[in-house]
């Protein structure tokens, strides 16, 4: 399951925001494109870049997420944090994670912290819950 | 150098990061929203910094699924 997908099948009933936040891992930072790594890494997660240093303005960031949202045509409009990363440490963001927010603006799912918990089938079945309450 | 020595080389590099990503990302989710809590607010504008969202003006019509991450 692809947020892709996701999105190609809700996204008349639930609205779809992409937040773009600090590099995971920057070529100055913690970089995966050594040597190994970069071929593992190609292989495992082919759309990730390996190719961008950390930006240091928001002029920068705001570049590399267009970029990302070019590169990964999911489209879903993507909005950029800013560099104090306060929506990214807010949500505990970092690297990668999904939540889903209620018509009453609360949480429904708070999805685990990523890579390894950024889990779209169980955004998948959170929305297909909350659409049901809500119906 | 070997194959071995540049997978090891790299994983001492991967490892030594690891640690204080994850002691920092594990501190922050202590805080961070959980089911039932109230989303916390935010404005962010989009890749042009001319178009700006905000979460709550979503409540009430449309419930709000944020993908966050980078290209890296």
């Amino acid at each position: 399951m692809s947020i892709q997908k996701l999105y190609e099948q809700y996204h008349d009933e639930i609205q779809f925001l992409s937040i773009y936040i600090r590099e995971a891992h920057p070529i100055d930072g913690w970089w995966l494109g050594r040597r190994l790594t970069k071929k593992i890494m190609y292989k495992m997660a082919p759309k990730v870049s390996m190719e961008h240093y950390d930006p240091t303005t928001i002029e920068e960031r705001r570049a590399v997420a267009g970029e990302c949202e070019t590169a990964l045509q999911y489209g879903i409009r993507t909005y950029v944090d800013e560099m104090d990363d306060h929506v990214n440490e807010t949500y505990a963001a970092w690297p990668t994670r999904l939540y889903l927010i209620g018509l009453d603006g609360k949480v429904v799912y708070a999805g685990g912290l990523g890579p390894y918990d950024f889990k779209p089938a169980k955004l998948k079945t959170a929305i297909e819950k909350y659409l049901v309450e809500i119906r | 150098m070997s194959i071995i020595g540049e997978l090891y080389d790299d994983l001492k590099f991967i490892l030594s990061y690891r640690g204080k990503v994850m002691k920092r990302q594990l501190e922050l989710n202590r805080t961070a929203p959980k089911a039932g809590d109230l989303a916390p607010d935010f404005t962010l504008t989009d890749v042009s910094g001319t178009e700006s969202v905000t979460l709550s003006e979503f409540w009430g019509k449309k419930p709000v699924a944020l993908v966050f991450g980078s290209f890296t």
